[in-house]
Formats: structure tokens, sequence, C-alpha cells
């Protein structure tokens, strides 16, 4: 007898190789306990188990579930989930993946609602179960689990990485502004201000700001209301424009400030508009 | 390969002509002819007949005019309707019907259920089912006592499956085959044995009823085709 299992993986296999994934029509926001279907085939569906909130973004723990079940069932530990409605069964894979909120709202049906102890269940398989005891016994089906991640890999990765490097970039590299003469010499009547307060801090009419003194030069370190990263703006000095552009992050530097005993005055001539 | 978008398009926009469905059909029973043949065993298919009746391929195939629809947006934004696909779909709708023990055609279509528009936030909260049911999982554990055994008869050395084969006729089928090797060396072959059978076989092998299927299978598979043990 020719092995079956075999045969559906190579099947399997030769469909995944040009698979593509399909925005959706009606976009449904994601939400903890939604089952999502990827817009693909073939399927494969999500459970959305953890919000990891990151400033404007959310990324989503999700487990996945096939209707491969030949291919996913290792055991009769395997959370099996039923959809009447679409007259489908799916077996849980012991494994799951972060994705985008954009990603899952875009790219995923929602089909359906699952309770919190499925949910429970659901990550308890995927924690515990490991696929190397599989190996020997069901060699097939750990390749096809290997496979699935492996498809999902970019969309799981991706999410990651825009992660890391949005709080790459939050925290190590702003956008860096250089004032140019012209609005460096028009701060020269501050120079022989007398200080009036000794604060470093600056607070204006939407942003913060805090006055790093470096040997030869002063850094302004302005930080943004978190809902301005992503819009156009226009920073002005004294009524000239120092930057016009994107914000990407929620925080900018401005370099080349003149050393000063005083910079209070930043309050009313540094202006932001989004 | 055959390409489905032509027909699949017509088929959800409506513009289907009678010609057109009949070959969709014709089409989609082979499909399922195929999926029983190649990726079940023939367990299955006897399945199939007792509970839907000898046209249980007309059945299957309006099944996945059914899942055509569900997929509708995914299958419309394809330039290349591969069959495989649809063998794929066959498959699964296959798996769905083994899953519910045939329970699930008694179980009326509510078209309405189907549309993509639907608002899921109106459904009940799904649970997890127990297991499979009973007919599945066997059917899964034939495959996988199948193999097992695959893979013993392949790796093991003939002296391995000459030990294998006595101990299992005599402690399982209490039967008198016998091997011409003394009863003291195969003793100690089979203790020098268990580490290695411990390593590749399940541990709820030997618990479960899958153990008889193993032993099964071992002594028809590996001893009876092998001629490896004697009346």
């Amino acid at each position: 007898m020719n092995n079956p299992i075999e045969k559906s993986f190579k099947l399997y296999r030769s469909i995944l190789k040009g698979a593509k994934i399909v925005p959706v029509k009606n976009p449904i926001y994601p939400q903890i306990g939604d089952l999502r279907k990827i817009n693909t085939i073939p399927s494969i569906y999500l459970s959305l188990v953890e919000e990891l909130p990151f400033y404007q973004e959310k990324l989503y723990k999700a487990l996945v579930l096939t209707e491969e079940i030949q291919l996913g069932w290792l055991s009769k530990e395997t959370p099996i989930l039923k959809l009447p409605r679409y007259r489908v069964i799916l077996v849980a894979l012991p494994f799951w993946v972060y994705l985008t909120e954009d990603f899952l709202q875009n790219f995923t049906q929602k089909v359906g609602k699952l309770s919190v102890d499925s949910m429970t269940k659901l990550l308890h398989y995927a924690e515990y179960t490991d696929l190397n005891d599989f190996e020997t016994l069901k060699p097939i089906q750990v390749k096809y689990i290997k496979l699935v991640m492996q498809y999902l890999a970019p969309y799981n990765t991706k999410s990651l990485l825009t992660f890391l490097e949005k709080l790459e970039s939050a925290e190590k590299t702003p956008q860096v502004v250089q004032l140019n003469d012209q609005v460096v010499n028009a701060l020269s009547e501050y120079t022989y201000l007398k200080a009036a307060t000794s604060r470093r801090a600056v607070k204006g009419k939407n942003f913060f700001a805090y006055v790093e003194e470096l040997p030869d030069q002063a850094r302004l370190i302005v930080y943004f209301p978190q809902n301005f990263i992503g819009k156009r703006a226009t920073i002005k000095l004294k009524g000239m424009t120092v930057y016009e552009g994107l914000l990407e992050t929620d925080k900018i530097i401005v370099e080349n400030l003149p050393l000063l005993s005083d910079y209070s005055f930043l309050e009313e001539e540094f202006d932001v508009q989004v | 390969m055959k390409n489905y978008k032509e027909l699949l398009n017509k088929l959800l926009t409506n513009k289907l002509e009678e010609k057109d469905f009949l070959t969709l059909k014709t089409n989609f029973k082979n499909l399922f002819k195929k999926a029983l043949k190649n990726y079940f065993s023939a367990d299955v298919e006897r399945l199939f007949r007792k509970h839907y009746g000898s046209d249980y391929l007309d059945v299957l195939s309006q099944e996945l005019f059914l899942r055509i629809l569900t997929q509708r947006e995914t299958l419309m934004s394809l330039e290349f309707i591969h069959e495989n696909y649809l063998l794929a779909m066959a498959q699964n709708i296959i798996h769905f019907h083994l899953a519910s023990e045939f329970k699930m055609l008694k179980a009326e279509v509510n078209f309405n259920d189907l549309l993509p528009s639907d608002d899921p936030e109106q459904q009940e909260e799904l649970k997890l089912e127990e297991t499979l049911p009973k007919v599945f999982i066997d059917y899964l554990e034939d495959i996988e006592v199948k193999n097992l055994v695959d893979t013993i008869a392949k790796t093991f050395s003939k002296k391995d499956l000459e030990t294998l084969c006595w101990y299992i006729s005599k402690s399982v089928f209490q039967t008198n085959f016998t091997v011409d090797v003394k009863r003291d060396l195969l003793y100690k072959r089979w203790e020098r044995l268990k580490p290695k059978l411990s390593q590749i076989l399940p541990r709820d092998l030997l618990h479960e009823q899958k153990s008889r299927k193993f032993c099964e299978a071992v002594m028809s598979e590996i001893c009876q085709k092998l001629h490896l043990i004697k009346k």
C-alpha cells in the first residue's frame, strides 16, 4: 500500500508553492478570541490568544490550526475544532506566530469566536508539544508542520521585525535635524541673556523637549504625542522652517543649537504643526 | 493540469450553463474518486458507501460546490485554479464527514450561513471537541501502525525481525511458531532488541488496542511475507 499521508503531504506542498495571500473584501478589526482564516488556499486558521501593544500598533500572538487532519494530527492530545456552519473540521498545530493587527485585519477573515477555555487548551498544547518526540513516529507530519511554519515565517518574522525596527527607531535612531547658520545666527540674541532659570526641560504646546549640552553645541530632544507618528509636520524655530516632512517616530533631535544659559524661549519660539 | 478558472468563474458569477454544470459535476465526482483512492484506505471508501449509499460520490460532489461558494473570494482572486486545489478541498470534505461520523449530511445546509457578509459576531462561541470520533482515530492509527511496521521492516536486521516475530507469536498470539534458533539465544536477542524497539515505539502502544493492530501488522507484513516463522 502506498502511504496516503506521504501523498497528502506532496499534494499540500505542491499547492503551498503557488499560494498567494490576498486582501479581504470586508476587513474586520482583530480581537483576542477571534478565530480567523488567512485569505489563501490552502486555508490556514488562527486563534488570537494574546495582544502585545506597542506604540500605535498591536501584535497578536496567534495559534495555528489546519484542515489537513491527516497531516496535522499528532496524538489524542491534539485539539480538534469543528465549524459546523462552514462544514469544516480543524486540528491545532503545536506552534504560534506573531502577526500585526494590519495583517490580521486586511488579510484574514473572521470566522468565529473561541471560548476562553478552548484558547487555554490550544495554548497549552502548543507550549507542551515537542515536535522532536514525533520525529521517528510521525516524520511526515513533522515535515508538514515545519512547512507551515516556513510558509508563515515571512509574515511572522516581518511582524517581529517591524516590531523590533519600531522599537529600535524609537529608542536609538530618531530623526535628526541640523540647524543651518541662518537659524543659529537668529538665536544669537539669546547668547547674552541672563539665565532666568536653569531648567533644561521645555514644554511646548504640543511637544515636550529636553536640552542636552555637549562641549561645543546643544541638542534639543523633542518628544511628540504618539499620534503624531506617520504624520507630516512642519517644525519652525523663530519663524523659520527647520524641518518639513514625515515624523517617523515620536522623537526628533535638533542639533547644532548654540550653547546658551537659558532655553526657556523655546517654549514660545519652537513650533510644531501637524 | 486542468485550469478550473473559467468554469468556476461562471459558477461564482451565476453564469453557469447546464452543460458546464454537468461537466463540473462529473469532474468533481472523479476528484473524490481520486482523493479516496490516493489519500485514504479502502475502508474509508466502504464507510462512505455504507452510510451514504452507492451514489456517495454525488453527495460529496454537492459538498464541493458548497465549499467553493465559501471560498469564493480567494478563488476569484486566482488567475489559475489548479485541479490540486479542488483535490485538497475534496480531501478536507472527506475529513469533515469522517469526523462527523457521517451524521452531518442529515443536518440541513443553510445557505445564509455560507455568505461571506454574514456577521461572525452573531455566532456562538466555538468550543474544542473532546476528541475525534473512533472511526477517524482508527483510520489515523492504522496509517500510523503501517508506517511503524514499514520503518521496522526497513531498518531492522533479519535477526532482529526474526526475534520480534518469535516474541510476538509466542507472547501475544500464543501460537507455536518456531524459529531455527536456540531458545536461550532468542531470549538474549530479545533483551538486546527491547531498548531498540522502545526507541521507535510510541509510549502508548503497549497499553492500547493499537498494540494489537501493531502486532497483527508485524505478523502479516513482516513475519509471514518474509517467511520468518515456521509452523
